[in-house]
């Protein structure tokens, strides 16, 4: 199947959904529901469809436009199969059918991201990394309603903006230094560049990544935008938009810069332990849960970052498994989330009492969620921490590992704080307001699907394609041939 | 998982009979309170023995971090304050553990569980020190073993913190004198402290402090007598501390309080509670032909050419005497503040006593049994030289004669001792002063937002 479906489909999707508001009102709705499955469907057949290259139009590669599938791309559309349909569910219970330019945002956003995950070449990916973070600006400010909401999408999109600045400047020198745009052309070239464009261009392409994917010192817009978006939007932030950039950092650090003597490596190393520590200090400080997940994210984007930073296939395999442990369970986290404060009216712990009584389900699948989260064995943040500690132990990085070790204990102690608060009686009966059967479905499969990724280190495909993914990236040459041959 | 060996089969039944010690003193009675109440003891039961049968130090860890947090749910009906300073002072530990071992385990498989490399050895010692109170890291212990429920405070002086011990006795392979030393200022300091408690449960919960120094100053030793000694005190400690506990938690149901100034009518109104501690307290003081007794001769035997240890222990041995003479006669003779004595306003109930009297006969078998059957490496008659004895008796009778002319200098005192865990909250203030700073920091203007990616930039322009 030709990889480009995975893009088109939602890109189908978010033209036709105006159509049919002009023309059949009545079809909103289930074609809503039919472009979301269809897209995940098709990211899925595309994602075990093996590894290809397809040049678009049969131009050579150094002209035209590569669409690659590799492993680790092959991960990464999965996730992002997975959060959309997910998120997308809980938006339709949210919001019902009738915002369809939410949906065509949604689509939007879709599209981009697959695009951004299967593209081969550079200049594409940061067309794919604009139409991304507009649809992500307006969805984050989504209902127009509240000031908060605008102010955080206004945020976002400066933050954005300056980001894809870094990209961009990032990519012209690039472009000027080799005349190339294609990924796998550029990391053969790239290298024999002189030594000071060299780093112009892995410094702004990181910077740009950092502020995108809410690394320190990128990440003022992501509390912002985590903790005023709407749930479903919150939970697909934290679980797909986030890793995508990170995905991005990934594949240009070891495919450009991964023989550039692991200077860069270093670097990401040091902003991850930075941006680790920051994130939990601040979640520690936070009196409004939605807050707290979203600096808990900025620390478990700084936790991805170190291990990108340890420059191995097992720091790759580990950044992986993470970003997965992540998504199943910062998604599940911002549900609950959701439907709790929306039981109290308020996102303040402090108010958020008694809510065991009057929700158990939701709130044990919190506590599983947490528990995950912090890294309490054997749920599956426990082995991806593991992983990640002993790739950090081999690279010899001693401090982001121990940064990594205390945020653990950390970690604990805020979301201990908060699960105390559910569990403690209140004194007045929170009203009961509507069920959520489809947020507490996800919620559901959310939890089994960590439970199946804390097994996955013991199922033999799962741990084979994680450990693949790791060796593939690490050494880029797979991906060149694939691309060259 | 390779054949347990006879260390991993000698704690799951240590393991198992505590938490049925347990379980029969917390007797619940219905559906419900059996899932509130007996459900997390078996939970960590399990917990316990998986981590006994663990071949790797991950698996170690597992069991660990899978079992303080059983214990947690337990101790959170007792205090939901105590519970979390329990929690997070574990997982802590099991942090350090957890680092430790992924450095041993880089470029080759799981660490294996045993012995590590000089480098680490401290690491993974703070780590278990956590769990076993090493001096300094037993911060969280007197509080917990005092706040929670009393089936759990036996588990957790029974079993949990023997759980570092076990870590600490597969990783000890050779002699160790810093360990030697912490052990012994753990003897001394926790006895010291034991005697300035009023709160029985606090009292006890400073003993099992000094009792691990015992195990720790044994084990220290590396010598094949030296781990035996220090498993024989292991097993000897979880019973008798287990039955001491449970008689502490009797007191309480009997009276409503575990304050010595408010007790001291037992000794009438329960004489069969006061016969059970008895049995305990001998052995804990070390009299003649009591686990106890058993347990510090070999101890001693272990550390023969360590003058100064024996000399150390032999003082702590004196303090136990002490302050037991003390909980004694406070707890269940000599009533302090309500001079009528009114009746008890509860009854501890027959489990209760059928769990205690378990416990006693098990100390009283694993006292008997040494003398007759060669349980311990030095044989039985070891234990009946009257060098043994005398040396076994001095801590006894000068205790007691220390009561007996000063009793003014040991009753029971108003007010809290300070420890190191009063330094928890102001050190915690003082760390998050700066935290205040990390969020004011956070202003919300643009310009300066900018001004530090930009710096940021620069920085690692600087770097590449």
């Amino acid at each position: 199947m030709n990889p480009v479906l995975a893009i088109v489909a939602p890109f189908l999707a978010a033209f036709t959904i105006p159509l049919f508001f002009v023309f059949r009102k009545r079809w909103i709705g289930s074609s809503i529901v039919l472009f979301g499955i269809l897209s995940a469907l098709l990211s899925l057949f595309v994602a075990a469809g093996g590894e290809r290259a397809v040049v678009m139009g049969g131009w050579n590669p150094e002209v035209g436009i590569t669409l690659v599938v590799d492993s680790l791309s092959t991960a990464f559309l999965i996730l992002a199969a997975l959060g959309f349909s997910a998120s997308l569910s809980a938006a339709t219970e949210a919001f019902g059918y009738g915002p369809w330019r939410f949906y065509v945002l949604f689509f939007l956003s879709w599209a981009a991201t697959n695009g951004i995950i299967l593209t081969g070449d550079l200049f594409n990916l940061f067309v794919f990394f604009e139409i991304f973070s507009v649809a992500a600006y307006l969805v984050v400010a989504y209902p127009p309603r509240s000031w908060q909401a605008i102010e955080a999408g206004f945020k976002y999109l400066i933050f954005g903006t300056v980001g894809a600045l870094f990209l961009l400047i990032g990519i012209a020198y690039a472009f000027m230094a080799t005349g190339q745009l294609n990924m796998a052309i550029l990391a053969r070239v790239l290298p024999r560049a002189p030594e000071t464009t060299l780093s112009v261009v892995i410094g702004c392409l990181v910077v740009g990544l950092f502020i995108k994917s809410g690394t320190v010192p990128g990440h003022f817009w992501l509390p912002d935008a985590h903790s005023s978006a709407q749930t479903p939007v919150s939970a697909l932030l934290s679980g797909v938009f986030v890793k995508v950039s990170l995905y991005a950092l990934i594949r240009l650090t070891f495919l450009l810069f991964g023989n550039a003597d692991g200077r860069v490596f270093f670097v990401l190393l040091l902003f991850g332990t930075v941006t680790l520590c920051l994130g939990h200090l601040m979640a520690f400080q936070q009196e409004d849960i939605k807050r707290l997940l979203a600096y808990s994210t900025v620390a478990q984007v700084g936790t991805i970052v170190i291990a990108i930073g340890c420059a191995s296939a097992g720091g790759i395999a580990a950044a992986v498994y993470h970003a997965f442990n992540h998504m199943a369970a910062k998604m599940g986290l911002f549900l609950v989330a959701g439907v709790l404060a929306e039981d109290r009216a308020s996102r303040d712990i402090a108010q958020m009492r008694g809510l065991f009584r009057h929700r158990p389900l939701f709130v044990l699948a919190f506590c599983l969620f947490a528990a995950s989260i912090a890294g309490i064995p054997p749920l599956n943040g426990f082995m991806s921490k593991w992983f990640l500690l002993v790739a950090a132990a081999e690279r010899g990085a001693l401090i982001p590992a121990a940064a990594v070790v205390a945020g653990t204990v950390l970690s604990a102690a805020y979301y201990l704080r908060a699960i105390t608060a559910f569990f403690s009686p209140a004194e007045t009966e929170p009203p009961h307001l509507r069920p959520h059967p489809v947020t507490g479905a996800i919620v559901m499969l959310l939890a089994l699907l960590g439970l199946v990724l804390a097994l996955a280190p013991y199922i033999d495909p799962l741990r084979e394609g994680l450990l693949a993914v790791g060796s593939d990236t690490s050494s880029g040459a797979r991906y060149i041939g694939r691309v060259l041959q | 998982m390779t054949r347990p060996d006879s260390l991993s089969l000698i704690m799951i039944a240590l393991a198992l009979f505590m938490t049925v010690a347990s379980s029969l003193f917390a007797g619940a009675k219905g559906k419900e309170a059996f899932w509130r109440d007996l459900a997390p003891l078996w939970l960590f039961c399990l917990f316990a023995c998986l981590t006994a049968l663990a071949s790797t130090w991950l698996s170690f860890i597992i069991g660990l971090e899978l079992s303080t947090l059983s214990l947690f749910t337990v101790i959170r009906r007792g205090d939901e304050a105590t519970s979390r300073l329990y929690l997070l002072a574990q997982l802590s530990g099991a942090s350090v553990l957890l680092f430790a071992t992924a450095l041993g385990s880089s470029f080759g498989g799981n660490l294996p569980l045993g012995p590590v490399s000089e480098k680490l050895f401290p690491l993974f010692v703070i780590g278990l020190g956590v769990k076993a109170a090493l001096p300094g890291l037993h911060f969280w212990l007197p509080r917990t073993h005092s706040q929670a429920p009393t089936e759990s405070s036996a588990l957790l002086s029974g079993y949990a913190v023997k759980m570092g011990i076990y870590g600490l006795l597969r990783l000890v392979d050779g002699p160790s004198p810093p360990l030697l030393l912490l052990g012994i200022v753990m003897a001394l300091y926790g006895v010291v402290q034991a005697l300035l408690q009023h709160d029985a449960k606090r009292l006890l919960a400073y003993h099992t402090i000094s009792q691990l120094g015992f195990i720790v100053a044994a084990l220290s030793t590396g010598t094949p007598l030296g781990r035996t000694a220090a498993l024989f005190h292991v097993v000897a400690h979880a019973l008798f501390k287990g039955l001491l506990f449970l008689s502490a938690g009797s007191l309480e149901k009997l009276y409503g309080s575990r304050d010595l100034n408010q007790l001291g009518r037992a000794g009438r109104d329960a004489p069969l509670l006061f016969g059970l501690f008895l049995v305990g307290a001998s052995a804990i003081a070390g009299c003649p032909f009591t686990s106890g007794y058993a347990a510090k001769i070999v101890i001693k035997s272990a550390l023969a050419d360590q003058g100064q240890a024996v000399l150390g222990l032999q003082l702590a041995g004196l303090g136990t005497t002490l302050s037991f003479c003390k909980f004694g006669c406070y707890g269940f003779f000599r009533s302090l503040g309500n001079k009528k004595g009114g009746s008890p306003s509860g009854s501890p109930g027959k489990n209760a006593y059928a769990a205690m009297g378990l416990l006693a006969l098990a100390t009283i078998f694993l006292g008997i049994t040494p003398l007759f059957l060669p349980l311990l490496p030095l044989g039985a008659k070891a234990l009946l030289a009257p060098q043994a004895l005398v040396d076994g008796l001095i801590p006894l009778v000068g205790g007691a004669a220390l009561f007996a002319l000063f009793p003014r200098l040991f009753r029971p005192r108003q007010g809290d001792v300070a420890d190191v865990e009063n330094a928890l909250v102001p050190a915690g203030r003082l760390l998050l002063r700066p935290l205040a700073f990390l969020r004011r920091s956070h202003t919300g203007r643009l310009r300066t937002y900018i001004a530090l990616i930009v710096a940021a930039l620069i920085a690692i322009f600087h770097s590449l």
